[in-house]
């Protein structure tokens, strides 16, 4: 049975090792509202959703939702956020990673960048596993059909916004580069 | 206390108990042999009679039985590191006997041994014996100080102590020459032996507060516990004299001090074998010093240790008037007045300095070259080129001298040119000596507010004894302007005409050529902010965008290129827009500084630390070191700016260092890090701040010119007038505090 109990001073929390790669796809994309400047009562507020862990003699680990460590002010949650604690007998590791991809799913649904739909689409299908493709979305890997589909963008924006992914403005790299970076004209100068 | 008790105490007091027992052992049974029969001699003509002998009797009765293997006891203060210890064990166990003139050096150690145990017994003279214990012990094991052994002379040649004293006297005059080790060393030794045959009092040193705990501090000497004995005595001495000035109730001087004002008891106490150097002609030396600090520090037109106008006046009128008739001394005095440097230096400094005709004018011609005055050649068509050599010229009058090929022929000695001096010092009153002729130029400047790197360059200085000369570039035209400027000047107080080349406007600088045009300054910081703005990884986009605050934040501060470079965030006063710059080895030198920043650094550190809260939330839950460091670094209690790097598939941070810089800079910065405070000290004087504002902004702090010292005039108001020339540096140039990383 799940234990309920209030994070204190003290509570130390790190993130479960079966979440961690949900938790790297879901802080990579680019979402459509700011969440680090949003007025700290908001950010106090949607800190303190309840957390699931798993008790450890030692620690607690996170698996979901993930999100909302964005908002902590600490490395550790608001004091008296409610944790949902469960022990390693009581749910498995496939469980705990399926928990952590639905948290971050839902969230990233919510509030996903409209320019960053391709990212979404390449990095899920690299992230996530197979088999999770297979349970949550209904197919082998997410395809670009599925995704224009649920985001009623056409499939030419999507190869749009992929293109210019690939081919990003490069630093000028060699010695002769920069010189000639650093002399190009500017300005009433010479 | 028995004489026993004296002698175990003296004995433990030469050879303390924490020396190896055996090491004692020796140096007591080597005192007794050695120096019993050399003290009983002494003493016989009169001297040391203050050292009892039987001081210096070994008796079993208090200790063991005596080893004799001194090699073996030097050797265990070596290996045991305990050679400072105690130095009369060290002295005394030196091995010496491989020495060629060996028994001369036993006497000397015997005689130095027997002088350092009588001042010991006197006190007070702990640095006399050290140093004269240290040195015997050398002589024997110092190839430096072997030689001093031959100077010295038989020790049994004197009958008494004070006929050595006077000949060791003799020997410190005749050998100045000597290096100055073994001058140091001849001198430890005369002194205790002087100090012994003259009977002289120890030196009492204290150091500060911090004497030793164990210590006892001396009585206060008032002139009432010394002298009041004697006055009642009556000691008649005419060496030794006390007045007493005014009558009082002797009951008086055993009462506590009373709470109300009451008169004093004045005691004039003559005593002229006290040093010479009395309270008053102290406090005359104090003045004289502070008036030469104050003269260094403002350079006031003062009158004394400088040349006055009519001093100058009378100088180049009678120096003109001697060129006519060919005087090769009165070209020379006029060079030196016209450099700054006195006639020998231009010979000693033949490789740098010329004295030529040049398109028939007479010229000095000076060689100039700093370290950042070279830069690759790829680089020549983004810095400005500059000059290697200044040519300035002398007045038309010196063109016969300079055509005479002055270098070539015998430099008059200062004896011809005191004497030169002389007959106007006589004829019209002045107070002229070439080394007043020779600062009269330094001072002439400094009075008119002449950067001091301009100064520097005139006389021919080194960058290494003006560190400002190696950050500037100077135009070409501006240096003549000041030094036409200063020829003219002394020749219109004689009225004449120094009849000067018109200065052409010839364009070429002198010095650092990192003196960057507007555009490629521009360019820079948009080549720097590219950089990090393309990148998607967060560790390289963090490594590069502090590369780009730190960029701009030591561009503005002028800070050196060192390990961490901007200190905490708590050196920042945001409020007051000042930040503590301590950019040298020591933390709290005398480089440390405190300046007025402009808005667009406080604005700079506003999106910096915002930055560090979003890679924080970044890296909350997976990198846990990288989320810890920027808060400690928000919280001020680690270093401002750091590097992040992957070690072993982790992600850790790591404090700037310039290794680490070139590293993650690559080719993006073609020359040197400290670039910012070149560029900017050749900004700031071109936008007429005044070159002593700019040297305390630099941290440029030399005698008397502490920017930053309790009696700096230096004012908040002059630091934010640089800071708003900054400004204006960053806004023409478009030069921004930029964003950092964003987690959304």
């Amino acid at each position: 049975m799940p234990r309920l109990k209030q994070s204190t001073q003290t509570t130390e929390i790190t993130l479960h090792p079966a979440a961690l790669a949900a938790h790297t796809w879901s802080r990579e994309l680019h979402r459509w509202f700011n969440r680090s400047v949003l007025p700290e009562t908001m950010r106090k507020a949607l800190a303190q959703q309840p957390l699931q862990c798993i008790a450890t003699p030692s620690t607690l680990e996170l698996y979901a939702p993930l999100w909302t460590s964005v908002l902590w002010q600490t490395d550790q949650p608001p004091i008296g956020t409610l944790l949902v604690c469960l022990t390693p007998d009581e749910i498995s590791e496939v469980e705990i990673e399926r928990a952590a991809w639905v948290s971050v799913l839902g969230e990233v649904f919510n509030s996903l960048h409209p320019h960053a739909i391709s990212d979404l689409r390449d990095t899920l299908k690299e992230l996530m596993p197979q088999k999770l493709h297979r349970e949550l979305l209904n197919t082998k890997t997410l395809n670009d059909r599925l995704i224009c589909k649920w985001t009623g963008i056409s499939r030419p924006t999507l190869g749009e916004q992929r293109r210019r992914k690939r081919t990003p403005l490069r630093p000028p790299a060699t010695t002769q580069a920069i010189i000639d970076a650093l002399n190009q004209p500017w300005g009433d100068d010479e | 206390m028995s004489s026993s008790d004296n002698q175990i105490d003296f004995l433990n007091a030469l050879l303390p108990e924490e020396l190896p027992e055996t090491v004692r052992q020796t140096s007591l049974s080597y005192l007794h042999h050695l120096c019993l029969p050399l003290l009983q001699e002494w003493q016989r003509a009169g001297d040391m009679r203050d050292l009892p002998a039987e001081y210096l009797s070994y008796s079993s009765q208090h200790f063991p039985a005596a080893s004799t293997d001194r090699a073996a006891a030097h050797k265990t203060l070596v290996s045991s590191k305990l050679l400072t210890l105690s130095p009369f064990a060290s002295a005394l166990n030196t091995p010496w006997d491989y020495l060629p003139n060996a028994e001369k050096y036993e006497q000397w150690l015997g005689l130095v041994i027997l002088c350092c145990c009588s001042l010991h017994i006197k006190g007070d003279h702990n640095s006399a014996i050290e140093s004269a214990l240290r040195e015997i012990r050398l002589i024997a094991t110092s190839a430096k100080h072997k030689p001093l052994l031959e100077l010295l002379p038989p020790p049994q040649d004197f009958d008494y102590l004070l006929q050595l004293d006077e000949h060791l006297h003799e020997l410190r005059k005749n050998y100045l020459n000597l290096p100055s080790v073994q001058q140091l060393g001849l001198g430890y030794l005369a002194v205790v032996i002087r100090s012994v045959a003259r009977n002289r009092k120890g030196v009492i040193r204290q150091r500060g507060e911090s004497s030793s705990p164990t210590s006892v501090p001396p009585a206060p000497q008032t002139a009432a516990n010394l002298f009041v004995p004697l006055v009642d005595t009556g000691v008649d001495d005419p060496e030794f004299r006390i007045e007493k000035l005014t009558s009082f109730s002797k009951n008086s001087e055993n009462e506590d001090e009373p709470t109300t004002i009451v008169t004093s008891v004045p005691y004039r106490f003559h005593d002229r074998s006290l040093h010479k150097k009395e309270i008053a002609l102290q406090a005359i030396h104090s003045i004289r010093l502070a008036e030469q600090m104050r003269v260094r520090q403002q350079s006031l037109p003062c009158s004394f240790e400088q040349a006055s106008e009519w001093d100058i006046e009378h100088l180049v009128t009678h120096a003109l008037s001697a060129l006519t008739r060919n005087d090769h001394t009165a070209g020379w005095v006029l060079l030196s007045l016209l450099s700054g440097r006195d006639p020998g230096w231009h010979l000693a400094n033949a490789h740098k300095v010329q004295i030529t005709i040049i398109n028939q004018v007479p010229c000095r011609t000076l060689t100039h070259q700093v370290p950042a005055g070279h830069q690759p050649n790829h680089l020549d068509a983004l810095l400005p080129a500059v000059l290697n050599a200044l040519h300035l010229p002398l007045p038309q009058q010196m063109t016969a001298w300079v055509e005479s090929a002055p270098l070539q022929a015998p430099l008059p000695t200062a004896q011809v040119l005191r004497t030169w001096l002389k007959a106007i010092n006589q004829a019209h009153s002045t107070r002229l000596t070439i080394g007043r002729i020779n600062r009269y130029m330094e001072h002439w400047f400094l009075n008119q507010g002449t950067d001091r790197a301009v100064i520097a360059l005139i006389r021919g200085d080194t960058h290494q004894g003006r560190p400002s000369l190696s950050y500037s570039h100077q135009a070409r035209t501006d240096v003549l302007a000041h030094h036409y400027r200063f020829i003219n000047a002394v020749f219109d107080l004689s009225g004449q005409q120094a009849s000067l080349p018109p200065i052409t406007a010839k364009s070429g600088a002198l010095g650092s050529r990192l003196h960057l045009p507007g555009r490629v300054l521009h360019n820079l910081f948009s080549v720097l902010a590219q950089a990090f703005n393309l990148e998607k990884n967060f560790v390289n986009f963090h490594n590069k965008y502090v590369v780009y605050v730190w960029a701009l934040l030591s561009f503005v501060t002028g800070h050196r290129d060192v390990n961490a470079p901007m200190g905490l965030l708590s050196d920042l006063n945001p409020h007051q827009q000042t930040w503590w710059i301590s950019d040298k080895e020591r933390r709290h030198g005398l480089a440390a500084r405190t300046l007025v920043v402009p808005a667009t650094v406080i604005e700079q550190v506003t999106l910096y630390k915002e930055h560090l809260s979003n890679v924080a939330s970044y890296a909350r839950l997976s990198i846990a070191t990288v989320c810890a460091r920027c808060e400690r670094t928000l919280s001020g209690d680690e270093n401002l700016l750091f590097f992040l790097e992957e070690n072993d598939g982790a992600i850790v941070p790591v404090e700037i260092t310039p290794s680490r810089l070139t590293l993650i800079l690559g080719e993006q910065l073609p020359w040197a890090r400290n670039w910012g405070r070149h560029h900017m000290r050749s900004e700031l004087l071109r936008r007429q701040v005044s070159p002593e504002v700019i040297d305390g902004w630099m941290g440029h702090e030399e005698l008397g010119e502490e920017a930053m010292g309790p009696f700096s005039q230096l004012g908040m108001s002059q630091l934010r007038r640089v800071a708003d020339v900054i400004q204006a540096v960053l806004t023409h140039h478009e030069i921004k505090a930029l964003p950092g990383w964003k987690t959304r």
